[in-house]
């Protein structure tokens, strides 16, 4: 009741690219045969919605899509960026030593962790 | 002989079953009983006329839509590249779907993983974002940078959570084809039910396997942003966010193309998580039922989040999501790389 092909992943990429294209081509042929184009536009009907302003207000300044993405990261990640920044600049050369050991530390670690695991399990 | 078969085989699992025409039945469907259900939750009626207790409104919705409403074109729209954009996620969703034991002509690979997240994570989102700017508006822009912002940790989160099985029984099992979302499917379900690797190893399985569960429902709600995480569509701040300029049957296919998202990735959980039509086979009665039930039962979960909540600023769902998903999907991941 089942076919099953068993494939090399990009044989397996390709075939579902393929396949994928059929099923674009069945929507295209669709919205072709079924979409209606409104024929009777004014003024109004052709402007981008913005509120009901004149498409001049966009000569104002706006936030590019780039500013509006880096502020929301920024916002998300602000406490981490905060302990990094205040964990470097207080001043001391001490807490700069203390805050790179500490990192060193991590990776000396998780290098310690990483050889401990391939020694025990091997790498499969 | 063989090749006719095996062409038959695909143009019934690409167009019938559980290709688009199925497909766009059970995504109807689904959308249909999320809009009943948060109705019910919500003491309203919820759609009533069409079909019996207004079972076939989504129908009539994309049919009135694209055959009997009008699409506006703007100045700097480009009505085609929306069809082609949502085109290939509709595609793509189709075809990820023969990746699972469910279709008829199942295409199986070692590591097919990266074509499941080709296929069901990597094109839906672009094709969201090129529809999208198919119709450009300061909204649409809006709303296309927030979806931006939840797909950084959305995307990686889902491909965590369904590494986490793959893990297990790529280790655990080595008859097994590893990464394979087809073996994967039919082998999750000895990670629920074997004891044999000792009652730690056992429990920590189940605990990592929740875990995953849990962060792919809240992951695949913000994916299809429902509600908590539909800070992108936020009408009272953004219209409609990115959808703002649809009209007519561009609207009805991107309608559908986001219903059947809800509608795969909710499939992508009960295969890969709990086994599909597992303790039954896919032909027989049981089996049937217990793909069903678990289905809904998703469905109801993701239904129930989407009603119980209310929206979330966009830094707040990012920084719910990582908390909630992102973070407890990589120390499961990590988990299942040495238990």
């Amino acid at each position: 009741m089942a076919l099953t092909l068993i494939l090399d992943p990009i044989s397996l990429l390709l075939l579902s690219s393929l396949f994928t294209a059929i099923v674009l081509v069945l929507v295209i042929v669709m919205f072709r045969a079924a979409g209606k184009k409104e024929e009777r536009v004014t003024e109004d009907t052709i402007v981008m919605y913005i509120g009901g302003e004149h498409e001049s207000i966009l000569s104002l300044r706006f936030p590019s899509s780039d500013a509006l993405y880096w502020a929301v990261l920024k916002r998300v990640f602000k406490g981490v960026y905060r302990y990094l920044v205040n964990a470097m600049h207080t001043g001391h050369t001490l807490d700069w030593l203390k805050y790179m050991s500490m990192w060193y530390g991590f990776l000396m670690v998780l290098a310690i962790l990483i050889t401990l695991f391939a020694i025990v399990y091997g790498w499969r | 002989m063989v090749e006719l078969a095996a062409i038959g085989y695909a143009l019934l699992s690409l167009f019938v079953f559980p290709g688009f025409a199925s497909l766009f039945t059970v995504s109807l469907l689904t959308e249909w009983f999320v809009r009943k259900t948060v109705a019910h939750m919500q003491n309203r009626m919820g759609p009533t006329y069409v079909g019996p207790i207004g079972v076939l409104q989504p129908f009539a919705d994309f049919f009135k839509l694209l055959l009997v409403k009008r699409y506006i074109e703007q100045k700097y729209s480009s009505p085609l590249l929306a069809v082609v954009a949502a085109g290939i996620g509709i595609g793509a969703l189709t075809a990820g779907l023969m990746l699972f034991p469910i279709s008829p002509l199942r295409l199986v690979a070692a590591y097919d993983i990266i074509v499941f997240i080709y296929l069901l994570i990597l094109w839906p989102f672009i094709s969201l974002i090129l529809t999208s700017i198919a119709w450009p508006n300061p909204f649409v822009i809006g709303g296309v940078s927030r979806a931006v912002a939840l797909a950084i940790v959305t995307e990686p989160t889902i491909v965590a959570s369904v590494l986490v099985p793959m893990n297990l029984i790529a280790r655990r099992y080595s008859d097994v084809t590893p990464y394979s979302v087809y073996h994967t499917s039919i082998a999750v379900s000895r990670l629920w039910t074997d004891v044999s690797v000792g009652v730690v190893r056992y429990v920590v399985t189940l605990i990592i396997l929740i875990v995953a569960i849990i962060a792919m429902i809240i992951a695949t709600q913000s994916k299809v942003m429902l509600k908590p995480f539909d800070i992108p569509e936020a009408e009272q701040e953004l219209i409609a966010g990115y959808a703002t300029e649809f009209s007519g049957p561009i609207y009805a296919f991107f309608r559908l193309f986001h219903d059947m998202k809800i509608a795969v990735l909710i499939i992508a959980i009960v295969y890969l998580f709990l086994g599909g039509p597992a303790p039954f086979n896919h032909l027989s009665v049981g089996g049937v039922i217990t793909l069903i039930v678990k289905y809904i039962v998703i469905a109801f979960i993701i239904t129930a989040i989407r009603g119980a909540f209310g929206r979330f600023r966009i830094d707040q769902a990012m920084t719910k999501i990582i908390k909630y998903a992102l973070v407890p999907s990589i120390i499961a991941l990590i988990i299942s790389l040495v238990i």
